[in-house]
């Protein structure tokens, strides 16, 4: 999960990093409000969007305190980059000695937990970094037992561990010749990390002022599998989801919205992504990607039926089951309920093998559906129907 | 013959009092599986299956011996299910799914420092055709053959096999390495393995998007692999950016797509499947 900005700096600025002051609107009435609170002549006004490379898409201005009004208005409301600007930060706008680069993050090859420092921060570090791989220092840290918030009964070893680990940590930052003061920030955002169960934390530019250093714009990634022990972040985790996403996502199923006219339900993320591949190879196109996963019940597939085809434009609809846990019958009587309920007229095409194979397919064939055993076949069947229908 | 486990193997299964650890204790025994115990903490004195259940993995392993332990328990007590099964000295089958990466990372840190194997997490396990099987794979779809295969993924696993068996060939070892970013043993592991195994003639490589786990293995086949290898590389036409069901499978970058894992191992010789079922076909041709 992918918080904006704001919500970043929210906790940065309660574990002690610092950040610039700033006030969060959602509407244009609150800007000159905004503008009053902050000190200097000019502010930042910065679109809450999930996106990256906000600064060259436009998402950020800066402006002097008369013209910004305007500027906001016009912020407000502005689709960039797919997403509609709902929230704007206005910020104080600092004087910058220099801009460095700070972030944590897992090395998923090394499974390492990986810092990268570059005193050559800014919106081109990757440029930067691209050319001359020097200009950035990586230091990889690995066996950090520490006290992630479940584990309450190893406390006392937990927090041993990580004393250890941070004093290790600074020992390898200091042969690495990173300064103090940034070396100080690393052990607070390394904390920060395992507090707030981050894939990601990274800060740039973080801005060296006169009064020390300042997280100009920060973002960080939370890990979706560690909701349940991050009440406070939980909410934040369906922001943004289409619509049918968040309604997928509520009732525990895997769904991706896709641009194609076939809707598509599989058991398993691997045969989900084979099935869209089979179409796309067939010279159809998928609308979505739905995996009901294992054991799936008909309630399952009469809930999963409900979301791939509210989408719009579906002409077709796919299925592809391979029974093991799963019980082929239990998904064919989803089926039946839902196109009898809602007197299904598009194509529908099934794919089913293994785990009470012949109770579903006879089922489906009194229901006028057509079965097949090999996937490939079912596909190419699928495709082909859709191409007539559209004719 | 086979990779990691065979008849001899002994194993527990963490969680075995719910529903998905008792089901799959089941079929597992069905199999020819020497499960010789299970653990739920405050469950302890029951059977499930006629296998008797402890408190602690300690307790079981007092009473009982075993080389592994297969982890049904759910995401939030996963971790310390699996630290307790890699202290008492058990290499580790993870299925359960949505395990916090820290707290994967942390299983495997604690697995290296003891010289651990981890299957997984949110894997389908492990089958040594006709021997042994620690995991969740259906029991029918197997045959005993040359057949090596490894794969992120579980019923497009199946699928590979079911279509392998229809082309009269049959396996040795199937491994599911599990569809998360950090996990435990990788395709270069297992490709070793199948390597060195003797009853491995030939082996079956099934990616898909996400990480550069495939790119490696194309760097160690070309250095090291003499057996001929197939690959299959699932979501081929997934849009960048967007998580494909598997928490791992999201391209980010340039080498974590569908055509840089399929170039990577075409340079290194593997010949890649367009579709599952050329799988057999360039398997027949290879050998």
């Amino acid at each position: 999960m992918n918080i904006t900005e704001y919500r970043a700096k929210e906790i940065l600025k309660k574990e002690g990093v610092a950040v610039p002051r700033g006030v969060l609107i959602d509407c244009q009435e609150h800007v000159v409000k905004a503008i009053n609170q902050l000190p200097g002549s000019h502010v930042v006004l910065k679109a809450q969007i999930h996106s990256g490379h906000r600064k060259k898409s436009g998402a950020i201005l800066i402006s002097n305190k008369s013209r910004a009004p305007a500027d906001a208005k016009r912020l407000l409301g502005k689709t960039i980059k797919g997403e509609e600007v709902r929230e704007l930060l206005v910020e104080q706008k600092l004087e910058i000695k220099r801009e460095h680069y700070l972030a944590v993050t897992i090395d998923n090859a090394l499974e390492e937990i990986r810092i990268m420092y570059s005193p050559w921060g800014g919106v081109d570090i990757e440029e930067v970094v691209a050319w001359d791989p020097h200009k950035i220092t990586n230091v990889q840290l690995n066996n950090v037992q520490f006290n992630i918030p479940q584990t309450k009964g190893k406390k006392s070893a937990e927090n041993k561990s990580k004393k250890t680990a941070l004093a290790r940590l600074k020992k390898k930052l200091k042969q690495n010749k990173i300064p103090a003061e940034i070396s100080n920030l690393c052990a607070k955002l390394i904390e920060l990390f395992y507090k707030y169960d981050a894939l990601l934390i990274e800060i740039n530019p973080l801005a060296e002022t006169k009064t020390g250093f300042v997280a100009v714009d920060a973002k960080i990634i939370i890990d979706d599998n560690a909701l349940y022990r991050q009440p406070k972040l939980a909410p934040f985790a369906q922001e943004n989801l289409g619509p049918l996403e968040r309604k997928a996502r509520e009732q525990n199923l895997q769904y991706v919205e896709l641009e194609g006219d076939i809707a598509v339900i599989g058991n398993g993320a691997g045969l989900v992504m084979a099935s869209l591949d089979m179409i796309d190879t067939f010279g159809g196109k998928a609308s979505n990607f739905l995996d009901v996963g294992g054991g799936g019940a008909a309630s399952e597939t009469r809930r999963a039926l409900s979301i791939v085809l509210l989408k719009p434009g579906v002409h077709g609809l796919f299925l592809n089951i391979f029974g093991g846990i799963t019980h082929c019958d239990d998904i064919a009587q989803g089926i039946v309920a839902y196109s009898r309920k809602h007197n299904l007229r598009i194509p529908i095409v099934v794919r089913m093998i293994g785990t009470r194979e012949k109770e579903a397919k006879a089922l489906l064939k009194k229901n006028g559906v057509h079965v097949f055993e090999e996937m490939e076949e079912a596909a190419k069947r699928i495709v082909a129907l859709v191409h007539k229908q559209k004719k | 013959m086979g990779i990691l486990i065979n008849k001899k193997t002994r194993s527990i299964v963490q969680g075995i009092t719910g529903k998905h650890g008792s089901f799959h204790t089941r079929l597992m025994r069905a199999y020819g599986t020497n499960i010789v115990a299970g653990v739920t903490p405050g469950k302890g004195g029951r059977e499930v299956e006629t296998v008797p259940v402890y408190n602690t993995v300690k307790e079981a392993l007092r009473n009982h011996q075993a080389e592994w332990s297969v982890i049904f328990v759910p995401a939030p007590f996963a971790k310390s299910a699996a630290f307790e099964a890699l202290n008492a000295g058990l290499h580790i089958v993870i299925i359960t799914e949505n395990i916090p990466i820290l707290d994967s990372l942390q299983i495997m840190w604690r697995a290296k420092q003891l010289k651990r194997v981890v299957i997984g997490p949110n894997c389908p396990g492990i089958t040594s055709v006709d021997e042994c099987k620690l995991g969740i794979m259906p029991n029918h779809i197997f045959t005993q053959g040359d057949v090596g295969v490894v794969s992120r993924s579980g019923t497009l696993t199946y699928e590979i096999i079911h279509q392998i068996a229809r082309g009269g060939l049959g396996q040795t070892t199937a491994v599911g390495i599990g569809g998360d970013p950090i996990g435990g043993v990788d395709f270069v592991d297992i490709l070793e393995r199948f390597e060195h195994d003797v009853a491995t003639k030939r082996i079956v490589l099934i990616g898909e998007i996400g990480g550069d786990f495939e790119v490696r293995a194309a760097d160690y086949i070309k250095e090291h692999v003499t057996k001929p290898v197939v690959a299959y590389i699932a979501g081929q036409t997934a849009p960048p950016g967007k998580r494909m069901g598997h928490a791992g499978a999201i391209i980010t970058g340039n080498r974590a797509t569908a055509q840089a894992k399929i170039d990577a191992l075409r340079k290194a010789g593997v010949p890649v499947a367009k579709l599952p079922s050329e799988v057999v076909r360039l398997l027949k041709k290879g050998a």
